[in-house]
């Protein structure tokens, strides 16, 4: 078990089978973000995350005992003068069934995040209820705001 | 020039699109800003400079990109907002209301949320959204009963 960083094209051309298992994966969720409904968008988002030079962009695979591809996280830092210095975790995907701990990826995220001497690492959760929160809270996550919606 | 939008003849909205009127509404915002801080703990601490700094933002970004607003009831300011565009690839364009505040008229509120839609429509936003650090009942009460918003997401934060 192994957490493996990708930074170059040539990196992400290998995974173009479990990217594409992570999307419809998650594209198929009933409240996924329209972002990452369509598979274009989905695929921009890893490959400028990949390729982005200003180390701005964090994309982790995790791997299994045979090698083989079983998550996915994509962080970004998004700091500017109205945020502060803060990431935001855009995706984690993890197959079913993976043995790959999340801390072992947590972990690396936070330590990314350390070494760009950022204040806070943020992610977003589609889940409500208190049950659905209890992932967020395991990895040392408190809730801090609701994002509201309202479509015209 | 400052922008009159009458809804009333007790209420109407000014759109702040100059110095001269962010002058004139100034007190009000940050008084405003004061009294949620006192209010609400999960507010947490915004200083004035940074609300200048978010509504110079948007004031640049007026009328295509962002408003900020005053909704006069009674002659009396009574709610102000604050709107920026925040579209990203790939997804329905949209804007955020970043700030507001109500000193507590539900007629001012169904006002601004009333300018804030017909603007949001007129710009060709797809959706309104907003973020409120309010994670209890009277929170939501606020935001979905009296302005319509719908839950759909919450924010996790984790200080490293």
């Amino acid at each position: 078990m192994n957490v493996a960083e990708i930074k170059s094209v040539e990196q992400v051309t290998p995974l173009l089978g479990f990217l594409r298992e992570c999307f419809d994966a998650v594209s198929t969720r009933s409240k996924a973000p329209e972002k990452l409904k369509k598979f274009d968008a989905f695929l921009k988002l890893v490959f400028a995350t990949a390729c982005d030079r200003s180390g701005k962009g964090l994309l982790l695979v995790s791997l299994g005992e045979d090698s083989t591809p079983n998550g996915l996280l994509l962080a970004h830092d998004v700091s500017n003068h109205f945020v502060g210095r803060r990431a935001v975790i855009s995706l984690a995907y993890m197959r079913p069934g993976a043995q790959t701990p999340g801390r072992i990826v947590m972990d690396r995220v936070l330590s990314w995040a350390r070494s760009r001497c950022l204040d806070v690492v943020t992610c977003t959760s589609v889940h409500l209820s208190k049950f659905g929160q209890r992932l967020y809270r395991r990895y040392g996550f408190r809730p801090v705001a609701v994002e509201l919606m309202l479509p015209l | 020039m400052q922008l009159l939008h009458q809804r009333t003849n007790d209420l109407r909205v000014i759109v702040i699109d100059s110095l001269e009127t962010l002058l004139e509404q100034w007190p009000f915002m940050q008084d405003g800003l004061e009294r949620m801080q006192s209010s609400f703990k999960a507010f947490g601490r915004v200083s004035p400079e940074a609300l200048l700094k978010l509504v110079l933002r948007a004031v640049g970004e007026y009328p295509k990109g962002g408003v900020v607003f005053v909704v006069h009831s009674m002659n009396t300011p009574a709610f102000y907002g604050i709107v920026c565009d925040c579209s990203t690839d790939f997804t329905p364009r949209t804007c955020c209301v970043y700030a507001m505040y109500s000193s507590g008229s539900p007629e001012a509120t169904k006002a601004a949320m009333d300018f804030i839609t017909d603007w949001a429509r007129k710009q060709e936003f797809r959706t309104v959204q907003t973020w409120s650090p309010r994670i209890n009942g009277s929170g939501f009460r606020f935001f979905e009963k009296s302005m319509g918003f719908k839950r759909c997401a919450v924010l996790f934060e984790k200080a490293i």
